[in-house]
């Protein structure tokens, strides 16, 4: 069984659409949904979430229909947005005592040990926190019910190389059991890269490409050439490409670079860059 | 719902010491006024009853404000918390806040009584339904509008309400009061058991309440973050 399974997913708004979207999170994986500002990130999550109503299509959360409605699901999903939603003039300990009265699975001691663990103090105010506090607090708050299911919404963006590290390092401690499952979504590709097992690229509100990033990596390489040279290669296996002074730099298969020219490892950042400015 | 409870009794600390230091100032205004007979004690007493309940009602809807702009109801909604047992625990909370403003704007009327003619519990009882009518009457209409609208919506529908309540029972006050020829206009609404009218009123007071939360359980399940 899937974490997540979309299909055919619609959601229109005045100025931008969910079109047609297809995604999966298999069980014990981590997928990265990456994507521009406005790419549709943050409302396919709220979609999946059922805090958006969509148009059409269908969305399945560990097992149950989410027109059914997630509330014999909610107990297994931790949620992470980008902003920090506790109130403001509680502190740590006191939100500790409302998600122990809301989760039936909640443990007030992997609590506690997170806020040991992220230096978190207990009784200031959350208002007054960092922003890496607030977000180490909400990671700390969402992986201290036992949720099978992890869904962070641009969780690490606007925050220190260190602070991102660390949450980083507790998604991939998560998922290593190939029990629990992880959403994460951020434009900040060089995180999700260190972690995810698959990466979902999203555009204008459309799925562009959706693999396992292993396979991207065996599919897609970096090349330096002409352009007369790469005007030779079939346009199908061309995802990319930036020209230069120097020449072109472009990402094809790996299957389609001519000989004599050196193929180099893609990173999912460039392939991203590339992806995006072609269908632009 | 015990958590919607467990959030808000979190933050009754700071209504409970502005009630306090209310008492502490409200009590000895009461002893300014006049003492005439009972029945001229909500007349007396009105209008600062009215500001203390009003003052509940503001501080219950500036905590879901709050909430609001920080996104816990939000996050709430991704919680295993139904959407009807958030506003079931968020009435009750209100409901709580607005009895002890109530009860603190009923200070001045007892002061008033002591002063008088002495403590009359039907009299008492009747100031309390009023003024915890207002209350509720006005939280009836603001809730289910802050719930679909937003808080900015409820707090200024909240303010509105208010003022033409203010004016209402001015009006109201006005007309109670015996003019020259020794006639009130309300004259049967004075002459009634205030045990039956102090039932009645709390009893509309549940119906309001009870029927604004059905709408405010359908909007809140229909809600989009």
């Amino acid at each position: 069984m899937n974490a997540i399974e979309i299909k055919g997913l619609c959601k229109s708004f005045k100025d931008f659409s969910i079109d047609n979207l297809d995604l999966t999170v298999p069980r014990g994986c981590v997928v990265g949904l990456v994507g521009e500002n406005g790419a549709g990130k943050s409302t396919t999550i709220k979609l999946i979430l059922n805090l958006l109503r969509k148009d059409s299509g269908t969305v399945s959360v560990l097992g149950r229909d989410s027109a059914d409605g997630l509330e014999q699901v909610k107990e297994d999903i931790g949620v992470v947005f980008d902003e920090c939603c506790f109130p403001s003039d509680l502190n740590a300990m006191a939100m500790g005592r409302i998600f122990r009265a809301a989760y039936k699975n909640w443990d007030s001691q992997v609590y506690s040990d997170f806020l040991g663990k992220f230096d978190l103090p207990e009784k200031k105010k959350i208002g007054k926190f960092s922003r890496g506090m607030k977000m180490k607090l909400s990671i700390a708050a969402a992986m201290s019910h036992h949720a099978k299911l992890l869904v962070l919404d641009e969780a690490t963006s606007g925050l220190d190389p260190v602070v991102r590290d660390d949450i980083i390092d507790i998604i991939g401690e998560f998922a290593s059991d190939e029990e629990h499952s992880v959403l994460i979504s951020s434009h900040i590709v060089s995180d999700l890269e260190k972690v995810c097992d698959y990466i979902a690229f999203m555009h204008k509100g459309r799925l562009m490409l959706f693999e396992e990033k292993d396979r991207m990596y065996e599919h897609y390489v970096v090349i330096h050439c002409t352009e007369k040279e790469l005007a030779d290669i079939r346009p199908e296996a061309v995802i990319g490409k930036k020209v230069g002074t120097f020449g072109v730099e472009a990402i094809i298969l790996k299957d389609a670079v001519p000989k004599g020219i050196q193929p180099y490892p893609v990173d999912i950042e460039k392939l991203f860059v590339f992806m995006v400015k072609e269908n632009t | 719902m015990k958590s919607v409870l467990i959030r808000g009794a979190l933050c009754f600390k700071n209504p409970l010491s502005l009630v306090l230091s209310l008492l502490f100032f409200v009590a000895p205004i009461g002893l300014c006024f006049e003492s005439g007979n009972n029945m001229e004690t909500l007349n007396d007493t009105f209008l600062l009853g009215m500001m203390c309940t009003m003052m509940g009602s503001i501080i219950a809807m500036s905590l879901f404000a709050e909430d609001d702009k920080s996104g816990w109801d939000k996050f709430m909604a991704t919680m295993p918390v139904p959407a009807g047992r958030v506003i079931v625990g968020r009435y009750l909370f209100t409901l709580a806040l607005v009895l002890l403003y109530v009860l603190s704007a009923t200070v001045p009327s007892v002061a008033l009584m002591l002063k008088g003619s002495g403590f009359d519990v039907k009299e008492w009882l009747f100031v309390f339904s009023v003024l915890l009518g207002i209350s509720v009457f006005m939280l009836s209409l603001t809730l289910p509008i802050s719930v679909r609208f937003g808080n900015v919506a409820g707090i200024v529908v909240s303010v509105s309400v208010f003022m033409l309540l203010v004016f209402g029972g001015v009006i109201v006050s006005a007309m109670l009061v015996k003019n020259e020829q020794g006639i009130t206009v309300l004259g049967d609404l004075i002459k009634a058991d205030r045990y039956v009218l102090s039932a009645a009123i709390i009893g509309a007071c549940a119906v309001f309440l009870g029927l604004s939360m059905v709408i405010s359980v359908s909007l809140m399940k229909r809600k989009e973050y």
